[in-house]
C-alpha cells in the first residue's frame, strides 16, 4: 500500500475510503495537530455544502417530461396524425353538414317566407284582385294572350315553356299547391283563357315568343333586393366547435389522440346584445401538461398527461351587420376568455368569422391562442397553443 | 408476470430496455435512479443553465438510441456519465465558456445568503483546478459518483481518480481557506 499522508487521508475518511488500519494512524494525526483539525473541517464544510447544494439541482419537471416521453411507444407520426386528421376533418364536415340540414328545415319551418314569395304577396295585395294583374306583375315580357301561367315563377314553372306549351291550360295538372301558403291560391288557380277581354297590346305590341328551352325566370324582370335582415336586440347563442393545434411549443411531447368525438370540442353559450356578449365556454382540448405526485419517499414523479378539460368565462365582440354585401351576413368577431383547467389557469384569445347562413343558424370558424399555466411545487410551468376550429352556433 | 422496476438492477433495466414492453419503464427507473446526478454534473461542469439542460437532454436521448440488446451493461452510472461527459465536452467546445460564467453563482433564492456564499465559492475555485481534478471532483461532490464509477468515465486506474480527487479537494481547501479564516469554522448541520 503506497503511503498516505494525512491530508489525503481527510479527504479519504469522508468518502468511506480510508483503509480500516490507516485509521488510527488518522485519528492520533488528528488529535495531534491543530492544522489538520481545522483543514477537517474546511473539508467537511465543503463536502456538506457541496452536497446540500447537489440535491438542490433537480431537473425541471418539463425537461423531465420530455426526456420520458422519448421512451413512450408512439405510433409512426406520419401515418398516426395523417389519420388522425383525416378523422378529424370528416367528422367535422359530417357534424357540419348534418347540422346545416336539420337547420336548414327548422328555419324553413319557424323561420320567414322567402322573400321572392313576399314579393309576390306584395304584388297580390297590390293588385285589384284580378289573377291577370298578378300575373303581369312578374311576368312582364309575356304576352298575356297566350299565357295562363301564374305569376309565382319560384314556386311553379311550367314543363314546358315553348309558345305552343304555354298556350295550353294544363298548368293546374303540373303544379302542386303548396300548403299553408297564401299564394297558393293564386299559383294554383286556372286563368279562364276565353273570359279574359283585357288587351295589353298597348303595353306591349310586340309579343315575343321564347325561344324553346328557356324558362320564364330567364325572361323575368330583374326583381328588387331582399330587404336588409335587421340586428336582432338580443340573441341567446348556443355552439359547438372543433379545434384543431396549428402551433404549439411542445409539440414534441403530443401523441396521437385516440378517436373519440370529444377530444378537441369546445362548447359556448353566449348571450349577444347587439354586437357584444358575453359567454361561457368549456373545452376538453390536447395540451401537454405534467401532473406532479410524490412518491412514498418524497420523490416527485412527473407524469404527462395529453388532455385537460376547462372551463371560463369571457365575452365576444362582433362587427356590426352590414346592410348590404358579404358581410350581411359574414361577421367578424373577437373574443378573450379567461377560466380554469384541473391543472391550472389559462387564458384564450379567438379572432374569426361567424357566417349567418340561416336566420338561427351559424358557422363559425375561429383562430385561437391559448396560454394555460400551472405550478410545480415553487415553480410555474406554461404551455401555449394556436389553434383554429370550426363549428355551428344555434341562434335564438 | 409484472416486473418490479424498483428492485431490478441496472443490468436487468438496461436488458428491459430492448424490450418494447419494458421499455418505458425501465427508463423512468434509469432516470429516477441517476437523473438527477447526472443533472448536477451537468449543471457543474457548464456554466450555463441552457446547455446544461440540454446536455443532460442529449445524455439520456444518446443512452436511448445506443441501447443494444448484445451489450453487457456492467456499469451503469459510469456510462451515463460517459455519455454526459462526452456531450458536456462538445457543448463546451462549441461555446465560449467564459461568456456566461457567473449565471450559477446568483444561487437559489430558498438558500441562505451564508449558503449562497459558500456555493458561490466552492463554484469559483472549482475552475481554478486543472481540468481533470475538477471533474473528478464535481463527479464526486456533485453527481455523488464513487470512485469506481469516475474511473470507468475517464477509463483510468482507480488510483489514478483517487489520487486527483485527493489533488483536487486539498486545492479547492487551499483556494478557499482565506475565506474561512475570515469567519469561525462552524460543523455543519
Amino acid at each position: 500500500m503506497e503511503q498516505l499522508s494525512h491530508r489525503d487521508m481527510i479527504d479519504l475518511f469522508l468518502d468511506g475510503q480510508l483503509p480500516a488500519e490507516a485509521r488510527s494512524v488518522f485519528f492520533a494525526a488528528l488529535a495531534a495537530s491543530e492544522e489538520l483539525q481545522a483543514e477537517f473541517h474546511r473539508a467537511v464544510v465543503i463536502h456538506a455544502a457541496a452536497h446540500r447544494h447537489a440535491q438542490t439541482l433537480q431537473p425541471p419537471p418539463a425537461l423531465t417530461a420530455s426526456i420520458l416521453a422519448a421512451a413512450t411507444p408512439q405510433v409512426p407520426a406520419s401515418r398516426a396524425r395523417s389519420g388522425w386528421l383525416h378523422a378529424k376533418a370528416l367528422r367535422t364536415i359530417a357534424l357540419t353538414a348534418a347540422a346545416t340540414v336539420i337547420g336548414f328545415f327548422i328555419g324553413r319551418l319557424s323561420g320567414p317566407l322567402p322573400s321572392t314569395t313576399k314579393l309576390a304577396m306584395q304584388s297580390e295585395h297590390a293588385a285589384t284582385g284580378n289573377a291577370v294583374a298578378v300575373q303581369h306583375t312578374t311576368t312582364q315580357a309575356i304576352p298575356t294572350s297566350q299565357n295562363t301561367q301564374t305569376a309565382h315563377t319560384t314556386t311553379a314553372q311550367p314543363k314546358s315553356t315553348s309558345p305552343i306549351a304555354l298556350g295550353t291550360p294544363s298548368v293546374d295538372e303540373d303544379i302542386a299547391p303548396l300548403p299553408n301558403d297564401a299564394l297558393t291560391a293564386v299559383a294554383v288557380m286556372p286563368l279562364p283563357t276565353p273570359a279574359l277581354p283585357v288587351d295589353f297590346s298597348p303595353a306591349s305590341p310586340q309579343p315575343m315568343p321564347l325561344p324553346v328551352g328557356h324558362t320564364l325566370e330567364q325572361h323575368s324582370a330583374p326583381l328588387p333586393l331582399p330587404p336588409a335582415v335587421e340586428e336582432p336586440e338580443e340573441e341567446f347563442i348556443l355552439s359547438i366547435r372543433q379545434t384543431t393545434p396549428l402551433v404549439l411549443r411542445q409539440q414534441r411531447l403530443l401523441s396521437p389522440l385516440s378517436s373519440s368525438p370529444l377530444n378537441n370540442t369546445l362548447i359556448a353559450a353566449e348571450y349577444r346584445e347587439r354586437t357584444v356578449s358575453i359567454l361561457a365556454q368549456c373545452g376538453y382540448e390536447q395540451f401537454p401538461i405534467y401532473e406532479v405526485t410524490t412518491t412514498a419517499d418524497g420523490t416527485p414523479q412527473y407524469t404527462l398527461r395529453q388532455l385537460l378539460w376547462w372551463v371560463g368565462g369571457g365575452m365576444r365582440v362582433y362587427a356590426p351587420r352590414a346592410e348590404e354585401g358579404l358581410f350581411r351576413t359574414l361577421r367578424p368577431m373577437a373574443g378573450i376568455v379567461l377560466g380554469t383547467s384541473q391543472y391550472g389557469v389559462l387564458g384564450r384569445a379567438e379572432v374569426g368569422l361567424s357566417w349567418e347562413v340561416l336566420p338561427h343558424l351559424s358557422v363559425q370558424c375561429l383562430l385561437e391562442g391559448m396560454v394555460h399555466s400551472h405550478g410545480i411545487g415553487t415553480n410555474w410551468e406554461h404551455a401555449e397553443k394556436l389553434s383554429a376550429s370550426i363549428g355551428l352556433a344555434f341562434r335564438f | 408476470m409484472a416486473v418490479n422496476y424498483t428492485l431490478s438492477s441496472d443490468r436487468e433495466l438496461y436488458h428491459y430496455l430492448s424490450m418494447p414492453e419494458h421499455r418505458e419503464r425501465a427508463f423512468e427507473e434509469i432516470y429516477r435512479r441517476y437523473g438527477q446526478r447526472i443533472y448536477a454534473y451537468c449543471r457543474k461542469i457548464l456554466f450555463n443553465t441552457q446547455d446544461a439542460e440540454d446536455a443532460f437532454q442529449s445524455t439520456f436521448l444518446k443512452f436511448l438510441s445506443s441501447v443494444s440488446p448484445d451489450r453487457e451493461m456492467t456499469n451503469l452510472p459510469a456510462y451515463l456519465l460517459t455519455i454526459a461527459r462526452t456531450t458536456c465536452m462538445d457543448m463546451f467546445a462549441q461555446r465560449h465558456e467564459h461568456a456566461e460564467l457567473v449565471e450559477d453563482f446568483h444561487g437559489r433564492p430558498d438558500q441562505t445568503v451564508e449558503a449562497n456564499e459558500i456555493n458561490e465559492l466552492i463554484e469559483m475555485a472549482l475552475h481554478l483546478l486543472p481540468a481533470q481534478w475538477r471533474e473528478a471532483v464535481i463527479m464526486q461532490l456533485y453527481a455523488n459518483m464513487s470512485y469506481e464509477e469516475i474511473a470507468s468515465a475517464f477509463g483510468v486506474p482507480v488510483t489514478t481518480v483517487r489520487n486527483w480527487l485527493c489533488r483536487g479537494r486539498q486545492r479547492l481547501r487551499e483556494i478557499l481557506q482565506p475565506y474561512f479564516e475570515e469567519r469561525p469554522v462552524e460543523h455543519p448541520e
